[in-house]
């Protein structure tokens, strides 16, 4: 089937080996090679949520320190914007080699799900864009535009969280996805430069939080 | 001695046995590249096939052939029969324990 040549010395070298085992040590066994591969193939969401919470937290912190007029640091708009946009694609790059490499040989269901779940965010990205640039030909000032996109990349982010959540059964990210929502929502009412300092801190930081929470609850479970 | 008897011979086999654990770690409706399944047992190519054949003829894996591109590639996935032999046999070491291991035992270590 697979075109061994030493198939039968194998087997003789490999039934020595395999002398049965007693039911506790069978269920060690069982377990060890269970979480194995449950740590190897799963990506690590301690790793994912500390990526972008220091993507944000130093993006939209920049973003923050530029468009406050009491600010002690003197940063150039420019300077701010190409600050975010090296944070996110950085960490949108080393999501995707994780996520790539994790689920390597893995074919399936969740192959097709995760496909699918990674299109929702190029193309809610792309609307958000276009949506964003429809709007800038208004002729509305800048300020409305990077309140725009400040508002609408974290309700895009919140919404995508909490539907990952209800795919995955996962409490943790549906929580974090309606916390980012929702303080989108707020930074927007409190306006510039607050939204920022809004998804610096409690955006970022939360899901930093969250990676440490994660992180404590699997060193206690031993995993 | 009767209780031993009655444990799955085709999975009561130590290289076996972890290749079935590894398999039911995937979701339903999922499978495993030989390569990928090789690395997480830390098997020889020779012996993963040679398992994983006498898990075929039992019925308990579905090993499909295909390609990416012009690469051959294998994938294996455990049957429903294999799940079901699987979810037997640690349900029968589980009573194999006893009612008073079952509490400590199987769980992970502190």
């Amino acid at each position: 089937m697979f075109g061994t040549t030493s198939s039968e010395q194998n087997d003789t070298a490999q039934d020595a080996a395999d002398i049965p085992l007693a039911a506790a040590d069978s269920l060690a066994l069982i377990d060890a090679q269970q979480r194995r591969v449950g740590e190897q193939i799963e990506p690590d969401a301690r790793l994912l949520y500390g990526l972008w919470g220091v993507a944000l937290l130093i993006g939209e912190g920049a973003f923050f320190f530029a468009t406050w007029k009491d600010s002690p640091f003197d940063i150039p708009l420019a300077v701010a914007g190409v600050t975010l946009l090296v944070s996110l694609v950085s960490a949108m790059v080393l999501t995707s080699v994780h996520i790539a490499r994790r689920v390597a040989g893995v074919q399936g269901d969740s192959s097709r799900q995760g496909m699918f779940y990674g299109w929702t965010w190029m193309i809610g990205f792309l609307a958000l864009a276009a949506v964003i640039s429809g709007v800038t030909r208004t002729g509305v000032d800048e300020e409305t535009i990077g309140l725009l996109w400040a508002a609408g990349s974290g309700l895009v982010i919140g919404l995508l969280y909490m539907a990952g959540g209800a795919m995955w059964l996962d409490r943790t990210q549906f929580a974090l996805g309606a916390w980012f929502a929702l303080v989108s929502g707020a930074g927007a009412i409190a306006g510039t430069p607050w939204i920022y300092l809004v998804l610096s801190l409690a955006g970022g930081g939360g899901m930093l939080v969250v990676a440490g929470a994660i992180a404590v609850r699997t060193r206690q479970h031993g995993r | 001695m009767t209780a031993t008897s009655e444990l799955d011979p085709v999975i009561h086999a130590p290289a076996r046995l972890r290749l079935v654990a590894a398999l039911s770690a995937l979701s339903d409706g999922d499978r495993l590249s030989f390569t990928r399944l090789q690395k997480l047992l830390d098997m020889t190519g020779g012996n993963l096939s040679t398992h994983l054949r006498r898990l075929e003829d039992a019925g308990y894996v579905q090993v499909t052939k295909s390609h990416v591109g012009r690469t051959p590639a294998t994938h294996v996935a455990l049957t429903r029969a294999g799940r079901l032999a699987f979810d037997n046999y640690t349900a029968t070491l589980r009573a194999l324990l006893g009612p008073a291991a079952n509490e400590g035992a199987p769980e992970s270590p502190p």
